[in-house]
């Protein structure tokens, strides 16, 4: 028998022994780092397959794994938006192993972070409506030069020409007025006097990423934001080493397979050449870039030349934040719209003066300040100009009254404010004036005075967010004033880290531009005609979704399944008139309802990643009970990625989408073949080489094929959309961080 | 092994779609065609300045300037010049849309002289003809088909009733 004190002793003596880290133990820690831009990535799951023992990174990215059983075992490193990450150990007692681990970053983008949908910077996860975010990598990757043809490839979007069309909300509408806000870095980028997006000024070389919110976004951003917010967020500087990017560009355009559509003999040629430059020193960081493009175009007289430049300045201190932009971009291209029949679907009607062209300028000028009042309380003030022009012109001559120049002036403050843990309050006034010049809507003012609130409430596993904004719209000519009050409640409740709900229902309006209400304008052979009596459109719309993301064999994957409905008042859409005149005019009632579904992950050991999207629409108009014009039922969208080689990938898509139901059956008894129409399938292929490894420089090709089957369709009426093009594209990003 | 299904599946979507929205098919010819036998000896090579077959929507005519209104409304329809001094000749007179629904004058009109607007007689009717009456058989145009075997007889020696004084 043991005596007391020996028991003491021997106690002592092993909890000393026990507590010693050599025993039979070990640690593990570390710091977990991204790869592209070297910074810790906190909230990382670290952990040991075997031994169940794990951590979560620190904002500094930092871990520890303590009391760690010796042997084998196997580290697993998981963090959203980044592949994850095994290593074998073999772990001896007392052993204290530091690791640096180094996550890529996930091609299919899974988890993002969004500005548009609140106004601030907040987790797409914490959003109470469908957000889909497009990253720089895939803007270079499909070699995309302006935002029509990003959106494209957007899951539930499709471009009618130049109108977005999310969800089946916007027909196709002449060019004019957008149920779709665009921002710029958060400045509104909507023309003056059109109320219409300009795709091809927006700076995409220097893109970040490309948000875009579905449903309405009215209760923050007010007219215009009936059926979703874009946001084209620049990227900031972050070496203080100097950061030249560069692109190139080349390729040609199909010669169609039709005698007939055979204008030439050589398949026309398009490129383009991109250029940036990127620093930060301490405080201050410039970004500048500029670019150039050029197309024959697919079609007779369809050539277009592009110049374009952006400037970013930014200035950080501790409270401080002050964020200064310019951009600049012109068109040079020929102007036609219809064709002359399908028999000739790629010469222009004969009465067409091929000798005119359209000449545009697009500048744009904002300055961002944000100063923190204090640790909880954020003050963002933004002012902004937007100065759209374009005329008309024949060997550099005016040759028409068709012209416009407008200037849009924007002053917004907002106030963001975190209460306690569980509160952000976000408040502002914002006040925008179009000011129009000699144009097509003749010489007006228009000013929207705006104020706005909203509340977020975060409680684990709910955030609710509720708010309002009451707008104000001023117009001179005639003197009118109307007001709208657009409020919207959003849930987001979260079970478990990877699964969330959200529910959203919210009002939206949209107040007609200039262009529908006081239009003279000429569309191809039509002339549209004034209606200064179109009311505001109107409409409430909801949502219920659910996302669901799971590892299979270490690989992330995500589903989203989400059911909508949009009733819309007053909704304003063109209507044939007598002898080729186009109106304006409010449809009173129609519904848009319907389902998008989607899932992407990567296989197990990442040898083909998969995305397939689906859009189910029925856009009734309850008025005329039928399908409203210009929509289509059924959207797919599709992606597969099979890594080859460590440095080639090959890359599939495929997008379907249904003809539309219904168009102005008017229009097809004045424009030759123009009810001509089919479903659109479009195979785009490409192939990807870092040629890193060959060469002394970073210099990634990528070989596109777009339209691969040369599958001929229209976008919208009696005009084919782009034919197969094949384009070689270089690009190379010297003195990054590797 | 797994690419090669791959790229399989993706040949087979390829070449399962179509090509989408194509010209469409060329329109077959609207008209007549037929031979005209001269069955009389040629008049004197200076009174042929012209032959040719013309064919009619309307009928009867009012007048000279009736038959020039309709030339110029587009209402009448010509072969290309006739061969002279022949025995028979063939010809093909193609309309152009909108197309009428009946022909109800066709016939050869000779110029003998050298006025392109007055210098015209009548060398053929399709039809019949008595010495005081003509009666032109109508023919109903069918789009896009060539009525065949519309076949007159010259007798430079015996004209039908001019449509005119």
């Amino acid at each position: 028998m043991m005596k007391r004190w020996q028991w003491v002793v021997l106690v002592a003596v092993l909890s000393w022994a026990l507590s010693l880290p050599g025993w039979a133990q070990a640690v593990v820690t570390g710091i977990v780092v991204a790869k592209q831009s070297g910074r810790p990535i906190p909230g990382a799951t670290v952990y040991l397959e075997k031994s169940k023992r794990g951590a979560v990174t620190q904002p500094d990215g930092r871990f520890v794994i303590a009391n760690v059983p010796a042997g084998s075992d196997v580290l697993i490193v998981r963090s959203i938006g980044y592949r994850s990450y095994r290593q074998p150990l073999q772990l001896r007692s007392g052993d204290t192993l530091r690791l640096r681990i180094v996550l890529a970053e996930a091609t299919i983008e899974l988890q993002k972070v969004v500005v548009a949908a609140s106004k601030r910077v907040q987790s797409a996860q914490e959003v109470p409506v469908s957000v889909s975010v497009v990253g720089i990598q895939n803007i270079e990757l499909r070699g995309h030069t302006q935002l029509d043809q990003v959106l494209r490839y957007v899951p539930g979007v499709y471009v009618t020409r130049d109108q977005v069309n999310i969800r089946g909300t916007s027909g196709f509408a002449l060019g004019i007025g957008s149920r779709t806000f665009v921002l710029l870095d958060g400045f509104p980028f909507l023309a003056g006097d059109g109320g219409d997006v300009k795709f091809d000024a927006l700076p995409l070389f220097v893109a970040r990423q490309v948000e875009v919110i579905k449903g309405g976004g009215s209760a923050l951003y007010g007219s215009g934001a009936l059926g979703g917010v874009v946001n084209v967020v620049t990227a900031s500087p972050e070496s203080e080493r100097p950061v030249f990017r560069f692109r190139l560009q080349g390729g040609g355009y199909s010669l169609p397979k039709y005698s007939e559509w055979q204008y030439r003999s050589s398949p026309p040629l398009f490129a383009s050449v991109d250029l940036a430059y990127a620093r930060r020193w301490n405080s201050w960081a410039l970004l500048a870039a500029g670019g150039y493009d050029t197309d024959e175009g697919y079609h007779a007289f369809y050539d277009s030349r592009r110049y374009r430049a952006f400037a970013k300045v930014e200035w950080k201190s501790d409270a401080h934040q002050l964020r200064i932009i310019g951009n600049f971009a012109s068109n040079d291209r020929a102007d036609w719209v219809y064709w002359r029949s399908l028999r000739f679907a790629t010469l222009p009607p004969e009465t067409v003066d091929t000798n005119q062209r359209v000449v545009s300028d697009k500048m744009f000028g904002g300055i961002h300040w944000q100063y923190l009042l204090s640790p909880q309380i954020v003050s963002d003030l933004k002012v902004s100009l937007y100065r759209t022009a374009f005329e008309t012109v024949a060997n550099g001559e005016p040759v028409t009254d068709f012209q416009s120049s407008a200037n849009s002036w924007n002053v917004e403050e907002q106030l963001t404010a975190t209460v306690g843990n569980a509160w952000t309050v976000t408040g502002g006034f914002q006040g925008i004036w179009n000011r129009i010049g000699e144009s097509f809507v003749g010489r007006r003012n228009q000013r929207l005075l705006a104020a706005y609130a909203q509340v977020e409430w975060q409680y684990r596993p709910w955030v609710v967010t509720a708010g309002a904004r009451w707008d104000l719209e001023l117009l001179d000519v005639p003197r009118s004033r109307q007001s709208e009050l657009s409020p919207k409640l959003g849930v987001v409740y979260q079970p478990v880290d990877f699964w969330q709900w959200r529910l959203s229902l919210g009002k939206g309006f949209r107040i007609p531009t200039m262009g529908e209400r006081f239009s003279g304008l000429r569309y191809g052979p039509f002339l549209v005609k004034e209606n200064p009596e179109l009311k505001p459109e109107e409409n409430w719309s909801a949502e219920l979704g659910t996302t669901y993301q799971w590892f299979w064999q270490d690989e992330l994957w995500k589903v989203e399944l989400t059911a909508f409905s949009n009733w819309l008042t007053n909704l304003v859409e063109p209507r044939l008139l007598e002898g080729a005149v186009i109106q304006f005019v409010n449809v009173e009632r129609a519904v848009v309802r319907g389902i998008e579904a989607s899932i992407e992950g990567w296989l197990p050991h990442r040898w083909l990643g998969l995305q397939l999207h689906v859009l189910a629409v029925d856009p009734w108009d309850l008025s005329q009970r039928r399908f409203l014009k210009y929509r289509s039922r059924w959207l797919l969208q599709s992606r597969l990625i099979l890594p080859l080689l460590p440095a080639v990938q090959v890359e599939g898509e495929y997008r379907y989408q249904k003809k539309f139901d219904t168009v102005d059956e008017e229009v097809a008894r004045i424009i030759p073949d123009a009810d001509a129409r089919v479903d659109a399938h479009v195979v785009d292929l490409r192939c990807r080489v870092d040629l890193s490894s060959w060469l002394p420089v970073p210099i990634q090709a990528v070989l596109n094929v777009s339209n691969a089957l040369n599958y001929y369709y229209t976008e919208v009426l009696a005009n084919l959309a782009p034919f197969r093009a094949i384009s070689l594209q270089l690009s190379s990003t010297l003195g990054a961080t590797p | 092994m797994k690419s090669f299904w791959l790229i399989l599946s993706l040949l087979f979507v390829l070449l399962s779609c179509d090509q989408g929205l194509a010209p469409p098919p060329p329109e077959r010819p609207t008209g007549i065609r037929g031979t005209v036998v001269f069955v009389s000896d040629w008049p004197p090579p200076d009174s042929v300045q012209e032959l040719r077959v013309v064919a009619f929507q309307r009928f009867p005519f009012e007048d000279s300037a009736g038959i020039i209104a309709e030339v110029l409304a587009g209402r009448a329809f010509f072969s290309d010049t006739l061969p002279r001094f022949v025995d028979s000749a063939t010809y093909e007179v193609l309309l152009q849309p909108p197309f009428p629904d009946t022909l109800r004058y066709v016939a050869v009109a000779w110029r003998y002289g050298p006025n392109l607007f007055g210098d015209w007689w009548v060398a053929a009717v399709y039809g019949s003809f008595s010495q005081d009456t003509v009666v032109p058989r109508k023919i109903p145009v069918i789009p896009q088909t060539v009525v065949e075997s519309v076949d007159m007889r010259v007798d430079f020696r015996h004209l039908p009733p001019q449509p005119f004084e």
